[in-house]
């Protein structure tokens, strides 16, 4: 396929490719986390620490891609430096390893 | 934050301090992804709870071919749209599922197309473990380069189009660039390039069958 065929590809054409597929290279990108940068690098962007390309790109991939793993870790970062917020989510965690426990030992049992 | 490395037989003997050095790493991070999808905060809790369980009930059939990161984040995800049904909540579609117009792009002609008779199928799953394994490594190293390149403009129009399945002129107008035959002329030489990444992957010429085929390109 030339450059020329690929940018006049129809859809109708895309969308008979995507039946014959078991997997996508969407899927795979999604799954395997393929451009999420490293959390380190998410810090720096909220740290406003990050410039150019690279500050764009993190803003895309949170705010256009809206990856929900980097959102998740942003969302984490900033809780982080809110310390309101620090009582209620370590009671969380303790609640969580009770429970946790309790099915470790029933799963024991 | 801590990358501790979670030894999965340890885990799957039911260890509790093991058990709790996960639940460590991971509890903040499974919160607010469920949080994204939900308005409260106990809800949010329970359904992360519920994560944490159904990852020691899954952990026995854990699947060495993905990572932890997949298998909680999976869980999580499952937990949410479990929520979401229960609750006769819409479950909004994302955008590639949702429009219809779309020109996501595939590495076309990687698999073959046959359907498999049923004795083949379970060498069939493991081969679609081994070509997303690949595909993943290959999607990785190329993210990589054009990172390290600082061609960053490049990776958000390949994610646009990849990922979020957007379409070549709407990707020119997103980001600046002169016609949407220039974000053609990305897309091409991305897939070329993974395809000469991905025939490197495949020296016995038995993993991508498609690319191997007369003709192929």
């Amino acid at each position: 396929m030339s450059e020329q065929d690929d940018a006049q590809m129809g859809d109708g054409q895309q969308r008979e490719l995507d039946a014959r597929l078991s997997y996508t290279v969407a899927a795979v990108w999604r799954s395997e986390r393929i451009s999420c940068p490293h959390p380190h690098v998410l810090q720096s962007w909220l740290a406003q620490g990050l410039e150019g390309g690279a500050a764009e790109f993190v803003e895309f991939h949170l705010r256009d891609s809206e990856c929900p793993f980097c959102n998740a870790t942003v969302d984490d970062l900033k809780a982080r430096d809110d310390e309101a917020k620090q009582p209620v989510l370590e009671d969380m965690k303790d609640r969580l390893l009770r429970s946790t426990s309790a099915e470790i030992q029933r799963s024991k049992g | 934050m801590t990358e501790r490395v979670h030894d999965i037989g340890t885990l799957q003997a039911m260890d509790e301090a093991a058990w709790a050095d996960l639940q460590e790493d991971y509890y903040r991070r499974v919160y607010f992804y469920v949080k994204r999808y939900v308005s409260d905060h106990q809800t949010a809790e329970d359904l992360t709870q519920d994560v944490f369980l159904g990852a020691l009930r899954g952990i026995p059939g854990f699947d060495p071919a993905y990572t932890l990161d997949q298998f909680v984040f999976g869980i999580a995800k499952n937990r949410v749209i479990d929520h979401y049904r229960k609750h006769k909540l819409p479950l909004l579609p994302t955008k590639a599922d949702g429009d219809s117009d779309t020109s996501q792009v595939w590495l076309e002609n990687l698999v073959p197309d046959e359907a498999p008779l049923p004795k083949e199928r379970v060498v069939k799953a493991e081969d679609e473990a081994r070509q997303r394994k690949v595909l993943g490594e290959i999607l990785r190293e190329h993210v990589s380069e054009l990172w390290s390149s600082g061609e960053f403009q490049k990776l958000m129009v390949l994610e646009y189009l990849f990922v979020i399945g957007g379409r070549n002129k709407d990707a020119a107008e997103r980001f600046g660039i002169s016609d949407e035959k220039a974000v053609a002329g990305i897309k091409f030489r991305a897939v070329e390039r993974l395809r000469g990444m991905a025939r490197q992957h495949d020296p016995n010429h038995s993993l991508f069958l498609g690319l191997w085929k007369p003709g192929a390109k």
